[in-house]
């Protein structure tokens, strides 16, 4: 069974009155209340662009990123995993290694053959408290292997009957059946359920993502501007400018996360719209902002650092948060 | 840009919980709401855009690139808007898959002057006569949220780094 839209031509479908337990329109809004549960997957973070290419015959971490906080997901055990689906070949033909997901309760990995870019799918419980994750690519002996783009999402198992930390709450089966009683608490769950499956699942809308390289020479392969960063910079310089779609009608807080990550502790700016935070390096940061119904200019800076010295972005993720 | 008619999807639908004091007895707008509450986040909350920014190194000539996209349930279609632009003429045109190319989407990037909007900051792809299309993502709607693989190519005197948002098309908008 599948979540079973009523009527795809209108959000407010042509119901006049409300109707008994076992009539069609009822039913099916019970019904889908458990579908939603499962259904909605939640960006988390994405990344594309030129492909980033592993050393040889060595791993390489190459795309790092938070999740989102739900109490459902920090709980565990709940059914709820990260799903990411990547895109990555070999540079040549055979098998040539694998492609590998941390932050779960297990390593995740996929085997990677050919020197066409397929998609691998990984899937990964979180582990307890967890909210870091890591893309690696590991390469077999004298290989190299090649990413372009990367998705994350959740994804939920289908609900039991329990309390959930969310306080989202399944309904039950006898409430789907003919001439049940409809009371007041079924009404009122639900109503509140997708606001609850919402509020504890915040949609990522904006995402930066680039691999740490302790030796500096992604600025020696890469652009520093792809990159987000700078290096040998003798003073303040605007290393990237991106662009937050607007995704309501109406202002909204959103939270952005950060790593600015650094040789020598350089800090830097993130200016959001007209609005500068500072930056600290080489930790995990965070701010909040509100953002009005535009699209709004996300721009990274970074202060001087000294010669031979580099700073970059390594992560900026930009969620909107939940009613 | 402001978000166009169609995907105004307020979040106001799941905006605060309710419950039945909210209501006179009888009021069918109870069901009206939780189908609305249910259908809104079925479409993905509202509909959230996604971002794609694509970078090449590549200072002169064409280039091209596949990236994931996701599609929300009961979509075929997406919007495509140029959100912003490192590149200097030559056009882009993005694909997916065996559609047919008829319903490629192509950006006349003639119609965009010849500067960087970002290097400018403060130009509006809108405002500035850039045009958003659809694209179509899949054959037929599917009851689940889906991954499609975008082809992009580029074809450009200088083509580096282009930022485009993806916004669902609700069906009723078709």
């Amino acid at each position: 069974m599948t979540y079973n839209p009523q009527d795809l031509g209108d959000l407010v479908p042509p119901i006049e009155t409300i109707v008994s337990g076992g009539s069609s329109p009822w039913r099916i809004c019970v019904e889908n209340h458990g579908e939603l549960y499962t259904m909605a997957e939640t960006p988390v973070a994405s990344w594309h662009g030129e492909p980033l290419q592993s050393p040889t015959g060595s791993e390489q971490t190459v795309l790092r990123w938070l999740s989102a906080r739900g109490y459902d997901y920090a709980v565990g055990g709940l059914g709820i995993q990260l799903r990411v689906e990547v895109r990555v070949r070999s540079t040549t033909a055979g098998a040539a290694g694998d492609v590998k997901l941390y932050g779960g309760t297990a390593t995740v990995t996929s085997a990677v053959v050919g020197s066409s870019f397929a998609t691998h799918t990984l899937t990964a419980t979180p582990a307890a408290g967890n909210e870091e994750w890591t893309l690696a690519l590991a390469p077999s002996s004298g290989k190299v292997l090649e990413v372009c783009s990367m998705v994350a999402y959740w994804v939920a198992a289908a609900p039991g009957v329990r309390a959930y930390p969310s306080e989202w709450r399944q309904t039950l089966t006898a409430n789907r059946l003919s001439n049940v009683p409809v009371h007041t608490e079924l009404v009122g769950r639900l109503l509140n359920g997708p606001v609850l499956i919402a509020r504890d699942r915040p949609v990522c809308v904006f995402s930066h993502l680039w691999p740490f390289d302790v030796s500096g020479a992604t600025f020696a392969k890469y652009a520093a501007w792809a990159a987000w960063g700078t290096v040998n910079n003798t003073e303040p310089a605007i290393v990237a400018r991106g662009r937050i779609p607007s995704s309501d009608v109406r202002p909204r807080p959103y939270q952005v996360d950060y790593f600015l990550r650094t040789s020598d502790g350089t800090p830097g700016t993130i200016r959001i719209g007209a609005t500068e935070f500072p930056v600290t390096a080489d930790v995990w940061g965070s701010f909040t902002v509100e953002l009005g119904p535009s699209d709004v200019d996300i721009t990274a800076q970074v202060d001087a650092c000294g010669a031979g010295e580099w700073a970059y972005f390594e992560t900026i993720q930009v969620w909107r948060m939940a009613p | 840009m402001s978000r166009p008619p169609q995907f105004d999807v307020s979040l106001d639908l799941l905006e605060r919980p309710s419950s039945l004091e909210d209501y006179t007895a009888g009021d069918a707008s109870i069901v009206r709401t939780i189908e609305s509450r249910q259908h809104a986040l079925a479409c993905g909350w509202g509909t959230p855009p996604h971002v794609v920014t694509l970078y090449s190194t590549t200072s002169t000539g064409s280039w091209s690139r596949q990236f994931l996209l996701r599609v929300p349930p009961y979509c075929t279609r997406m919007r495509v808007a140029v959100l912003g632009w490192q590149a200097w003429g030559g056009g882009l045109v993005l694909s997916v898959g065996a559609l047919p190319a008829t319903e490629a989407f192509t950006t006349p990037i003639d119609a965009v002057p010849m500067v960087s909007y970002w290097d400018e900051g403060t130009a509006e792809p809108a405002s500035r006569g850039v045009p958003s299309k659809c694209l179509q993502v899949l054959a037929a709607p599917a009851a689940s949220w889906s991954t499609v693989v975008v082809s992009a190519t580029q074809g450009a005197v200088f083509g580096q780094t282009l930022a485009l948002a993806f916004y669902p098309v609700l069906e009723q908008a078709v």
